[in-house]
């Protein structure tokens, strides 16, 4: 069964994420406590932050993927888990996310992989979706001969510019990256910040960045906020934050394998 | 501020010609786009536009009236517009151009691709051609499967040998607890069914012979039946369904999870590590699983012989030992360990051919149930064939 249009969603010129006295607790281990965050339009924002300082369960409060216990989260000035189905639907038709391993649908080819959420949420024909997919993969830098192949048979920089191209299908206003460069090489962490900060500019997307990649950090985002002590300590450009007091981030940027050495 | 209702106009387009062509005589026409030309709006625009275009050789676009550009909507117009552009496109947004410049340099390595993949033909309608290219691949893939199954054997034959010359090599610890997870934990199951299924006999044949007024003779086709096929069939069965689909989804998920190819680093055996263990101890089991099932089989045919004909359990115990012959007992047996091993081995198979994905576990696990239930009746027929003579 076709589904109905889609309308557009209204409202979309307030900012994409706005976070609002997050709080989130596994029974007595606290994660968030009073956390704010505010993502602009058309910024490329990398958050940062310890093992353990809850930088995925952000994402998936923020995805909706987990309820959080308490607070406010808006994506494009819609509250999440409040109103109607369709509602959800037009704000998941706005967002795309490149989980850390892909996540691609293992039993689908490369392209039916980024024709999923275009057949999902449109009426074109399959033919027309294909083309499009075949579009978003150029885009993604995919090399088009790889568009039959299985998951299982890319290799791990394929599989991430496969799983861009999917979260991007629907051309995407706000996007969440998870760990985009881990387990790619330099030239291929390299290569794919530079598609990441290309595709963001010239598609006038938000990003919405969790790495610990300091490469990636310096090459493309424009502020970079800090998670730490359970809410976001410190939120800057990279110039403010080398400059900051607070002793994880001084050690991030000055440790060992920092760049900037004492 | 009091926000319009969210548009929701699809893409589209008004073709016009202007009053005079130019010098050469080429036909341009003017295309002039409206609504929203995004994904979820492009709906069938595709073709008419390509139709509508044909007639022309210079296309020149106007965008006045249009709301939101994609790069799905610009490459639409990019593919049908092909290369009849006449003029700048979108020269009054530079949003729009900017989506268009970066679609048209996809455009290429799309028309490539395209070029050199071009859509199948559909040869495979044609019912014949249907029918002949299917019985071709299912008798190679019944070929490829006998040979696979041969080496999977010799495999497993050669493990069991050695490691009759050197005990030790065997693992114990797997052993002992796939002897309990597949032999002592499956016991209630197999002694209630086997003692329905007793019942039931009984109850039939008590139904049929007393027209002939020789009801006792139940008992000893209730025995003789249990005996030489309920017994171990339903065990059989049971353990197909229980342990073949427990094996094939456990080697098949360490496969797919790298396991067994870091067993093989470590220079471990897989075979011997996970098949032998699970070979040898349904093979111990399986006797004795059966003649669980066995007694479980004649105590539900003496329970519903005692209730329908109101002969108690000494009876049919008496009358078993006069003219039930052992002999029964040793056909029934004599076929266990060749049920468990063709079980455990179709199991562990199913599991060591899974591929990387999830769905090809799922077919395995099944394939793995489906095809020990049928060899274990196509076995069980060979030894009923066998031992047709061995009456009394």
């Amino acid at each position: 069964m076709k589904r109905k249009n889609l309308a557009p969603l209204d409202n979309e010129s307030d900012d994409p994420i706005v976070i609002n006295g997050l709080n989130n607790s596994f029974g007595t281990n606290v994660i968030h406590e009073n956390l704010d965050l505010t993502v602009k339009r058309g910024q490329v924002l990398g958050i940062v932050g310890g093992s353990g300082s809850g930088k995925t369960v952000l994402l998936n409060s923020i995805l909706g993927l987990q309820k959080p216990t308490s607070g406010d989260i808006r994506i494009f000035g819609h509250k999440l888990y409040e109103g109607s189905e369709e509602r959800t639907r037009q704000i998941k038709a706005k967002t795309g996310v490149l989980f850390q391993s892909g996540a691609l649908f293992s039993t689908l080819s490369v392209v039916e992989n980024i024709m999923t959420p275009i057949m999902e949420f449109t009426r074109l024909s399959r033919t027309e979706a294909r083309a499009i997919a075949l579009m978003k993969m150029s885009l993604a830098g995919l090399p088009l001969r790889a568009a039959e192949l299985a998951p299982s048979e890319l290799s791990g920089g394929m599989i991430k510019r496969t799983a861009l191209a999917r979260a991007l299908a629907l051309d995407a206003q706000l996007l969440f990256l998870d760990e985009p460069t881990a387990g790619l090489d330099p030239i291929g962490a390299a290569a794919f910040d530079t598609l990441i900060r290309e595709l963001a500019d010239s598609l006038d997307l938000t990003v919405f960045m969790i790495t610990h990649d300091l490469d990636s950090l310096y090459a493309i985002c424009d502020e970079i906020a800090v998670l730490a002590e359970r809410h976001v300590v410190e939120k800057g450009t990279v110039e403010v934050l080398e400059k900051s007091t607070h002793p994880w981030i001084h050690e991030y940027f000055h440790g060992p394998r920092g760049r900037l050495k004492a | 501020m009091p926000k319009a209702p969210p548009s929701a106009i699809k893409a589209k387009f008004t073709l016009t010609l202007p009053e005079k062509g130019d010098a050469k005589g080429d036909s341009i026409a003017i295309l002039n786009l409206t609504g929203q030309w995004i994904v979820t709006r492009l709906e069938g625009v595709s073709s008419r536009l390509v139709a509508a275009l044909k007639k022309h050789d210079k296309v020149r676009i106007t965008g006045e009236g249009l709301e939101a550009v994609d790069t799905a909507g610009a490459f639409t117009l990019r593919q049908a517009v092909a290369d009849k552009l006449d003029g700048d496109i979108f020269s009054d947004n530079e949003n729009y151009a900017r989506i268009y410049a970066l679609v048209t340099t996809c455009k290429g390595d799309v028309d490539a691709y395209e070029q050199d993949n071009p859509s199948k033909q559909k040869f495979w309608l044609h019912p014949v051609y249907y029918v002949l290219e299917h019985l071709g691949r299912i008798m190679s893939a019944f070929g490829r499967g006998f040979i696979n199954q041969s080496v999977f054997m010799g495999h497993v034959i050669t493990l069991w040998m050695l490691s009759i010359v050197r005990p030790s090599r065997v693992r114990w610890a797997a052993l002992f607890n796939i002897m309990q997870r597949a032999g002592l934990e499956s016991l209630p199951i197999i002694f209630f069914t086997n003692m329905f299924v007793g019942a039931t006999l009984a109850f039939l044949l008590v139904l049929t012979l007393k027209q002939f007024g020789a009801a006792v003779f139940a008992v000893d086709m209730v025995a003789i039946g249990v005996l030489r096929e309920f017994g171990p069939l339903i065990a059989a069965v049971l353990i197909s369904g229980r342990s073949a689909s427990a094996f094939a989804a456990e080697i098949g998920s360490m496969k797919i999870n790298q396991e067994i190819d870091a067993m093989r680093v470590m220079g471990i055996d897989p075979y011997e590590a996970l098949v032998l263990p699970r070979v040898i101890a349904l093979v111990v089991m399986m006797p004795l699983i059966t003649f669980v099932g066995m007694f479980a089989g004649m105590l539900g045919g003496a329970l519903a012989i005692w209730g329908s004909l109101g002969n108690g359990p000494a009876f049919f115990v008496q009358r078993m030992h006069d003219y039930v012959p052992a002999v029964n007992l040793f056909v029934g047996m004599i076929k266990t360990p060749f049920l468990a091993i063709t079980i455990a081995v179709v199991g562990c198979r199913m599991g060591m051919t899974v591929k990387d994905d999830v769905i090809s576990l799922g077919r395995q696990v099944t394939t793995a149930v489906v095809q020990s239930i049928f060899l274990v009746f196509m076995i069980d027929a060979i030894f009923a064939m066998l031992f047709n003579g061995f009456v009394f």
